[in-house]
């Protein structure tokens, strides 16, 4: 194993005599826990994090329920609302996850929330003065003692009904979550355990619909996202401007919806991770490599990368559809006749040298006339305030393509996912063309990016060999090794001699030809012979081969180049 | 997230009718959702390579380690990605090997488990299924790579030194080494080349004349070729005892092959029984050699080999083998039982010039009355019921 970014995660042999399955069952033991977050991690998940989401989820919910309310009630306890619910909430998911814990007989059960609903009640009734201020509280203190009934008026038995709602709600999307991790029961492993017999004589076999549970999770998450879209909507847009096709913007509704659909997601993604974890320890499944915290890393990168994308997408339009299409379509005819005009052009100006050329100057330039008139480019759309004239319709027409395909993307996975009608489209014979012609784009894009790939890869390929070679050409001598050095002296001083017609034979050794050399350059007898047998000490040797080596031999190399030059030169003035 | 795209075509319409920008930001987020967690899965689920390293041959009681190397070639991460492989029930129990992890880009993963080598037979690892999802449930999906990697466990060898024989077999000889077996000046015939055959030995006009390489075959000097014959037709075994019997077959003929090749002999092999890499009907014919490699040849063969009612009747196999043995060579025969068709066989086998040693393994019939009729016949009879009594020869 190499690299950083390499793990390994080998499965260790069973004690001798153990089975394969129970070393298999060793695995998943060992393996676990590296999968898995630390305790105090996952404590913090299930008892900190989770119930914070979920509360703040219907929070979401209750803000938008709070922007309608203030729209027909100015007094609505907006704030207090928010925070009744949000603690109501936590309230729900806690006292639903204690119960399960204390195993509580039903007549205990029901005593539990009887208190619980009393003690919700009271929150409710003095939350509501978070929003009233402590004044009204004391006054109201006061009237009580004299009327019970003042107890109970209209807003706090709407919100209290409403706190009720939320609150059953954290408990059903606790309940499900809770109900979704492996039981001992489904853990029973062997058909002797009284557990198995126990999970055999129980309905569905003991097995949890956990995609049951995860649907029932999706559903309030999409129901109320629902209800807040439409209570938002409700709330800020003004029934005037919806009946005009208006529009206004706020900020608050923005961040709202924007926190319920980010939290949302991610206990959604959480009831997936904690499904498949819990299908996975019941198939003896080990988990490797800190799948938890990876999952919660990607959950959050995947949710912020998918928001950045949304928020780069131009939500809005100013130009219809229609008349987006239109100036589309007038700009891509000018371009075409603008084109064919210019090849035309460029035609008969090559005809026109032609004929001149046989027929000489033309006499008479005919008629006279004005030059043919160039068609104006479309009209840019009027710009909706100061800026680039055109930016409206590109946003435009980006908007219209962008929903075009989500849309279509959509309504095709949704008919295909359900009936499965898409079969007979595909009988269609204009769809069939136009899914023909999606593939032979396809094709041929790919053939091209292949080429493409190809020359690109061949041309780095060259780059690549032409710096090689030009690395020989301006190549250091201080960079070599002394053996090297040896080498190359004795190499170029081949190189020279071959290009005064002293080559060496392809049969001679080194010691044949230095004889034969030196016939030619009896001046350099002596260096030719030290620079032979230094170059055979560096080629064959395995000693070491040192600076001062290199140096001797660089002293002989000069005065071998000199003795050529000098050859070169008395050839030179012989001839 | 089936509601999914139901919420995302109402999103639209409500964006519509509402025509507040936020919400078709919000449907471009829920779309992207979608639309990334299908492409991102897809993409990312292809570009994962897994590879297999094991050894393929292994010895019964052997532990093989199988490594699996996962790697992410895309530069997305993978949330989560579940590992089966499949195993031979014979080779781990469960039959399977699973694991699940996240592969973040470029990232390798090496998984391992071991194989435990109990039982004689070719097998197939794989294929590995990868397994993944998105990180909310809307889309699985599934891969199968590395489909089938052959695996082989051989038959188990009893070392064996001691196999007291009469001195007319060529076991007789063992100890003197003598090696000369084939005396190259008597030439009988040619027969086709075979994998093995000295080039020496090639016949190069006849093989040019015929257009295929022809081997010289010389007339043996003395003989000390031995050819194994193994009966594997279920018929002819015991209906209680066929399994045990057979594999029992199996591990003689590899304990005696074994044998030979230490004594430095050419040992060759018949078997009626089915090589799934030759196919069913087509007996395993392995002319007789010598050397660690050609041993290695006969237990690959012996390995694979499986008993089956549809192979040729072992008499037909006597006929057919005793064609290709050079005269004077030991036909090592190991069947169930020997009824009068194989008496027949081996009595043929004796009169063409052969030895004839009977191995048997499964017998219905009186044994005692098998060896008397056999010894009438000069023919030594064995009894192996079980793998112990093959500790006669060790």
């Amino acid at each position: 194993m190499s690299g950083a970014n390499e793990r390994s995660d080998r499965a260790q042999p069973a004690p001798t005599g153990a089975d394969a399955s129970t070393m298999q069952g060793d695995v998943g033991e060992q393996a676990a826990p590296e999968g898995e977050m630390p305790a105090w991690a996952q404590t913090a998940i299930e008892e900190g994090i989770r119930p914070l989401a979920i509360a703040a989820m219907l929070t979401c919910i209750a803000v938008s329920i709070s922007g309608l309310a203030l729209e027909l009630a100015a007094t609505w306890p907006s704030v207090a609302f928010a925070v009744i619910v949000f603690l109501v909430s936590l309230e729900g998911y806690h006292s639903r996850r204690r119960i399960s814990r204390l195993r509580l007989t039903s007549e205990d059960r029901l005593r539990f929330h009887f208190v619980e609903v009393v003690v919700l009640l009271l929150l409710v009734r003095f939350g509501l003065y978070i929003s009233y201020g402590l004044r009204r509280l004391l006054d109201d203190l006061a009237a009580w003692t004299v009327n019970i009934g003042a107890f109970f008026d209209a807003t706090f038995i709407v919100v209290s009904l409403l706190a009720i709602g939320f609150w059953a709600l954290a408990k059903t999307v606790s309940q499900a979550i809770q109900e979704m991790e492996a039981t001992p029961i489904e853990r029973a492993p062997s058909t002797i355990d009284p557990g198995s017999y126990l999970r055999d004589t129980m309905p569905g076999r003991g097995r949890t619909d956990r995609q049951g549970l995860l649907n029932r999770i999706v559903g309030v998450f999409f129901w109320g996202g629902v209800v807040l879209l439409i209570l938002s909507g409700l709330g800020r847009v003004d029934v005037r401007q919806l009946v005009m096709l208006e529009h206004g913007r706020n900020s608050g509704v923005i961040v709202n919806a924007l926190i319920y659909f980010l939290l949302g997601f991610l206990i959604v993604s959480e009831a997936q991770y904690t499904i498949l974890k819990a299908n996975w320890e019941l198939q003896n499944i080990p988990l490797l490599g800190r799948l938890g915290r990876r999952w919660l890393y990607l959950v959050v990168g995947f949710l912020a990368l998918v928001g950045m994308v949304a928020a780069l997408l131009p939500a809005g339009y100013s130009v219809g559809i229609l008349e987006a299409l239109y100036t589309a379509t007038r700009w891509i005819v000018w371009v075409v006749v603008q084109l064919t005009f210019f090849v035309l052009f460029a035609i008969s100006w090559l005809l026109g040298s032609v004929m001149q050329l046989f027929m000489g100057e033309p006499t008479s330039m005919g008629p006279a006339g004005s030059a043919p008139r160039m068609v104006p480019p479309p009209e840019p759309v009027a710009a909706e305030g100061a800026g680039w004239a055109w930016w409206p319709l590109v946003r435009s027409l980006i908007f219209w393509l962008v929903l075009t395909g989500v849309i279509g993307y959509s309504l095709y996975h949704f008919v295909g996912d359900r009936w499965g009608a898409v079969r007979w489209l595909s009988g269609v014979r204009f769809l069939r063309w136009l899914r023909s012609l999606w593939g032979g784009l396809r094709r041929e894009a790919g053939r091209v990016a292949t080429r493409v790939r190809a020359e690109v890869a061949q041309r780095l390929a060259a780059r690549r060999a032409r710096g090689v070679a030009r690395a020989w050409r301006y190549f250091s001598l201080r960079g070599m090794s002394p053996r090297d050095r040896v080498r190359y002296f004795y190499l170029s001083v081949l190189h020279r001699s071959a290009r005064e017609g002293l080559g060496r034979p392809p049969a001679a050794t080194p010691l044949e030809y230095e004889a034969m050399l030196a016939q030619q350059l009896p001046e350099a007898d002596m260096d030719l012979h030290s620079l032979s047998e230094a170059f055979l000490e560096a080629r064959y040797s395995e000693h070491a081969i040192t600076q001062d080596d290199a140096e001797a031999a660089k002293g002989g190399w000069q005065r071998v180049r000199r003795a050529l030059a000098h050859l070169r030169r008395r050839r030179a003035e012989a001839s | 997230m089936r509601n999914l795209l139901a919420f995302i075509l109402g999103l639209f319409v409500v964006a519509i009718l509402f025509r507040v920008d936020f919400f078709f930001y919000l449907l471009y987020f829920f779309f992207g959702i979608y639309f990334l967690s299908h492409i991102w899965l897809r993409r990312s689920v292809e570009r994962v390579t897994c590879e297999r390293e094991y050894q393929d041959r292994a010895f019964p009681g052997e532990k093989v380690s199988v490594t699996l190397n996962v790697r992410n070639r895309s530069l997305l991460p993978i949330p989560w990605l579940r590992v089966h492989d499949s195993v031979p029930i014979q080779l781990k129990a469960p039959s399977f090997f699973q694991s699940v992890s996240s592969l973040f880009p470029r990232e390798s993963l090496t998984l391992g488990y071991e194989l435990d080598c109990r039982r004689r037979g070719y097998y197939h690892l794989g294929p590995l299924i990868l397994s993944s999802g998105d990180l909310f449930g809307i889309r699985t999906y599934e891969r199968r790579t590395c489909v089938s990697s052959p695996f082989l466990v051989y038959p188990r060898v009893v070392p064996l030194s001691a196999m007291r024989l009469p001195a007319q077999t060529p076991f007789g000889e063992v100890p003197t080494r003598q090696r000369i077996f084939e005396d190259p000046s008597r030439m009988v015939g040619v027969r086709e080349y075979q994998s093995g055959d000295s080039l020496r030995h090639i016949h190069w006009k006849t093989s040019a004349a015929t257009g295929t390489l022809q081997t010289k075959r010389f007339e043996p000097a003395i003989s000390i070729e031995s050819q194994l014959l193994l009966d594997l037709n279920r018929d002819d075994y015991s209906a209680a005892r066929v399994e045990t019997a057979t594999e029992l077959a199996i591990v003689t003929a590899a304990s005696i092959a074994h044998y030979l090749t230490e004594k430095r002999q050419t040992v060759g092999l018949a078997c009626n029984g089915v090589d799934p890499l030759v196919g069913l009907g087509q007996p395993i014919v392995l002319p007789a050699r010598r050397g660690r490699e050609h041993l290695m040849t006969i237990l690959d063969a012996l390995a694979r080999v499986q008993s089956s009612r549809e192979v040729m009747a072992f008499p037909d196999l006597l006929r057919q083998s005793r064609l290709h043995m050079s005269w004077g060579g030991t036909g090592i025969i190991i069947a169930a039982d020997a009824d009068d068709a194989l008496f027949d066989g081996m009595v043929m086998m004796k009169r063409a010039g052969f030895h004839v040693m009977l191995i048997l393994v499964d017998p219905r019939t009186s044994y005692v009355a098998t060896r008397e009729r056999a010894k009438e016949v000069g023919i030594q009879t064995h009894l192996i019921w079980q793998e112990s009594d093959l500790d006669v020869w060790r």
